[in-house]
């Protein structure tokens, strides 16, 4: 008797502690901390950016959000990472496009874009074409100009092969139909050093980096002129139809459960209503950009699309 | 002089002055433990910059930073595994001295030459951040691959008696570097469709691999004695007379890691190399470099920590960050609302004069800690080694794991250790391998960007003065024992011809 007595406390217990997971995407979410990956290393764009959201979701869903850097292969390894993750909202990524709508395909990669639930889109900063400190030219026409008379005779940096401003570059150079040697780099800071010190004509960067490092930018490739810069004029402005920029969101492993998928949904328009969350991008140079669940995932299949092919037109010839 | 009195006085704040002491012990205890490194410590502490002041965040930051680089040295030289890859060369002197008794003459080395690397370091920040960071800026492809190029000559001085096996490992180590995203292309070199590989060998797995496992495995195959008990004491600071003896390695590594500091993207591991490539090309004891040279330890240590303040050059000058540490300490700043960069200088004058009196002080604090710490530390020989070498291998696992949480990682940690014991048995040396990886995506990058602007004509980097200088120095560093031998030979033959 006294044995089958432990047996069935044994049972229960173990019952009690299989249903825990059960209970828990039963119950109300989040009973536990929710984890933010990023795909990058600690200290950038994207772990700042992801740093300043974890703290207003950490008052919207009342519970710890701590911050994992999963850096390494352009952010695939983080992004597989999230891929990978159990889908019951406790594991979270904040990823820019490129690992998802770039590298797929410069690589094989163990994810593809149909492996991510899409919460939403958080943030975006438009990718501008700034000038060497010693360079003659003032405008986009200017530059177009020259290189159509001299074919590969300029040079641009770009943070990197298949790179957000890699491929908006390449993206210009086709509609502008001029040549333009690309020379990568690892990364803005040895990119950026580069153009400073003339050793390369133009850079492509991101918005933030031109008004963090004081770069001398000639277009904005974008719908409309950055507050935070007035002066630059647009691509649009200057005749031409390319615009880019450098975006992302949270994103969460496929299949999460609609109730949590509705709830995360909910935290990310709260987290980009925040006076707080904005100024913080505002000081970065990244303007906040809500866009919901629907709108993301078109956004990513459409980029993934044009970005496929212009790296199959540039890169794997 | 207000900016100076009014940082003065930021610093005489209890909680600053807590920041500074215990941001420098965690950084040195951090520093020390084999797989955890400044990046980690830095990362774990950012969080606290959200609600710290920013004068409070960049103090604690910058002490974590200090303290991890010195704190690197403690296991290169106690137990012959680098703490954190800034200190790998500083391994190639400081653990022999370790083994001949002399480990507690070794650490005072390392923290002299550490502590006065800092100051110099921030001096030379202090009189001539904007200068340093305008030069650094001559600095293109083509004076980096030329930079590269003369580091590897520090593979002569650490293949010992065997040139030709040092010469394998430095080629084997170069290979090694090209696994993963080829850096101009973005294709996939040696990944054999693997997805992990795609994103190339870590380099703190792979070092701590190659020499913490590979030595715990030596250890336990028997092969080797442990260094015994002999050491005469567990810290030993030198004698003033012996630091002004040695004062021009010291100055010169001082000023090479405060210059290489300030060009982005190169580090604190390649300079370490460079200052040590430079010391055995000069040194009066460049014959006993490798073997316990206290001079080829002083050229390391002191040039890895005058990095840290010549890496704050591009990254408050600038606003572009030196190495991966201050590109953390920029996001901090960042965030605080300071913007670094060209007006810094004008518009946050306080700040900047606040950062430099602090690294002083830290500097010090690190000297008076590292004196603290170094016998607790050297007492782990004590241990009974079934015990140490146990708790090295938990300490790899957990720190290389903890970086990126990444199982491939652990993987890359075993392999590395496997073939790190199997060439330590074929009397490989295992340094070149470390000195081709660190020096390998460096090289090859800068050559491949330099021959597209240049539209590859590889004499073009002949023309450029700092290049031409750099490959003129290695070509004579290269040919100039053979030039001696020569010379003595013909000596030698002229001798006898007149007998």
């Amino acid at each position: 008797m006294k044995a089958f007595t432990k047996n069935i406390i044994k049972v229960a217990l173990l019952g009690a502690l299989i249903s825990v997971p059960f209970m828990a995407q039963a119950g109300s979410y989040p009973e536990r901390p929710v984890t933010i990956i990023v795909p990058f290393g600690a200290g950038g764009s994207t772990d700042t950016m992801a740093r300043a959201a974890a703290r207003e979701l950490e008052d919207i869903l009342g519970t710890n959000v701590p911050v994992k850097n999963i850096g390494g292969g352009a952010g695939t390894i983080g992004a597989a990472q999230i891929a990978r993750s159990r889908p019951d909202g406790y594991t979270i990524g904040v990823i820019p496009a490129a690992p998802l709508i770039n590298q797929p395909h410069m690589r094989k990669t163990p994810y593809t874009i149909n492996d991510f639930t899409y919460i939403c889109q958080l943030f975006h900063s438009p990718q501008a074409l700034a000038l060497s400190p010693n360079s003659k030219f003032k405008s986009l026409k200017e530059i177009v100009d020259y290189a159509r008379e001299h074919p590969g005779k300029l040079t641009y940096g770009s943070p990197g092969p298949a790179s957000l401003p890699h491929l908006a570059m390449e993206k210009f150079l086709l509609e502008a139909k001029v040549d333009i040697t690309h020379v990568p780099f690892k990364g803005d800071a040895a990119g950026v050093t580069a153009l400073m010190g003339n050793h390369i004509d133009l850079y492509m960067a991101i918005m933030s980096n031109v008004l963090k490092k004081d770069l001398n930018a000639v277009v904005v490739f974008a719908d409309e002129r950055v507050k935070a810069a007035p002066n630059i004029s647009t691509s649009i402005e200057n005749g031409f139809k390319t615009t880019a920029s450098w975006w992302g969101g949270i994103f969460a492993p496929k299949d999460i459960p609609a109730e949590i998928k509705a709830k995360l949904e909910n935290a990310c328009r709260k987290t980009t209503e925040s006076a707080r969350f904005q100024e913080t991008l505002y000081k970065l140079g990244t303007l906040v950009k809500f866009k919901d669940s629907k709108a993301v995932r078109q956004a990513v299949i459409e980029g993934s699309k044009v970005n496929g092919e212009i790296i199959k037109s540039v890169l794997k010839k | 002089m207000d900016n100076i009195l009014s940082a003065l006085s930021s610093l005489a704040d209890i909680q600053i002055i807590f920041l500074i002491l215990a941001g420098t012990t965690a950084g040195i205890i951090i520093g020390a433990m084999p797989g955890l490194g400044s990046v980690l410590a830095i990362t774990l502490a950012l969080p606290l910059t959200f609600v710290l002041k920013p004068e409070a965040s960049i103090i604690l930051l910058l002490g974590l930073y200090c303290g991890s680089v010195y704190g690197g040295s403690l296991s290169a030289i106690v137990i012959n595994t680098p703490g954190t890859p800034q200190s790998a060369a500083t391994l190639f002197d400081g653990y022999p001295m370790m083994q001949r008794g002399d480990g507690g003459l070794a650490l005072g080395w390392a923290t002299t030459g550490s502590t006065i690397g800092g100051l110099i370091a921030t001096v030379v920040l202090v009189i001539a951040a904007p200068i340093l960071a305008q030069f650094g800026l001559r600095f293109g492809p083509v004076e980096y691959f030329a930079l590269g190029i003369f580091a590897l000559t520090c593979v002569m001085s650490v293949s010992k008696e065997d040139i030709f096996k040092g010469l394998l490992a430095c080629l084997a180590g170069l290979i090694v570097a090209t696994i993963g995203q080829d850096p101009l292309t973005g294709d996939m070199r040696l990944t054999f469709s693997s997805f992990e590989l795609s994103a190339g060998i870590g380099l703190v797995p792979f070092l701590v691999g190659l020499f913490a496992l590979s030595e715990v495995f030596w250890r336990v195959s028997e092969r080797v004695n442990a260094p015994k008990e002999i050491a005469k004491s567990s810290f030993e600071l030198p004698k003033l007379s012996e630091i002004i003896q040695r004062r021009v390695v010291i100055f010169k590594s001082a000023m090479i890691g405060t210059w290489i500091g300030t060009l982005p993207g190169v580090g604190a591991t390649a300079s370490s190399m460079v200052s040590y490539a430079e010391a055995k090309r000069t040194s009066k004891n460049k014959d006993k470099f490798g073997t316990g040279e206290p001079d080829g330890l002083i050229a390391s240590e002191t040039a890895n920590n005058a990095v840290t303040s010549g890496a704050l050059v591009p990254t408050l000058a600038l606003g572009i960050p030196g190495d991966p540490i201050t590109a953390v300490m920029l996001g901090a700043l960042t965030i605080q609302g300071v913007s670094p960069g060209p007006r810094l200088f004008v518009e946050n004058g306080e700040l900047v004069t606040f950062i430099f009196i602090g690294l002083f002080f830290i500097n010090i604090a690190m000297f008076c800690l590292g004196a603290l710490i170094c016998p607790i530390f050297s007492k782990i020989m004590r241990v009974p080694e079934p015990l140490l070498l146990s708790s090295v291998v938990i300490l790899i696992a957990v720190g290389t794991y903890t970086i990126s949480y990444n199982t491939f990682d652990l993987l890359v940690v075993l392999v590395a250790g496997i073939v790190g014991f199997f060439l330590r048995v074929a009397a490989f040396p295992l340094a070149p391998i470390v000195i081709g990886f660190v020096l390998g995506n460096m090289i090859e990058q800068s050559l491949r960007q330099g021959l597209i602007l240049n539209q590859g004509n590889f004499f073009a980097f002949w023309e450029r003065p700092i290049a031409l200088t750099l490959l003129i120095l290695t070509m004579v560093f290269l040919c100039l024992p053979l030039i001696q031998r020569f010379m003595e030979k013909r000596k030698l033959n002229k001798g006898t011809s007149i007998d």
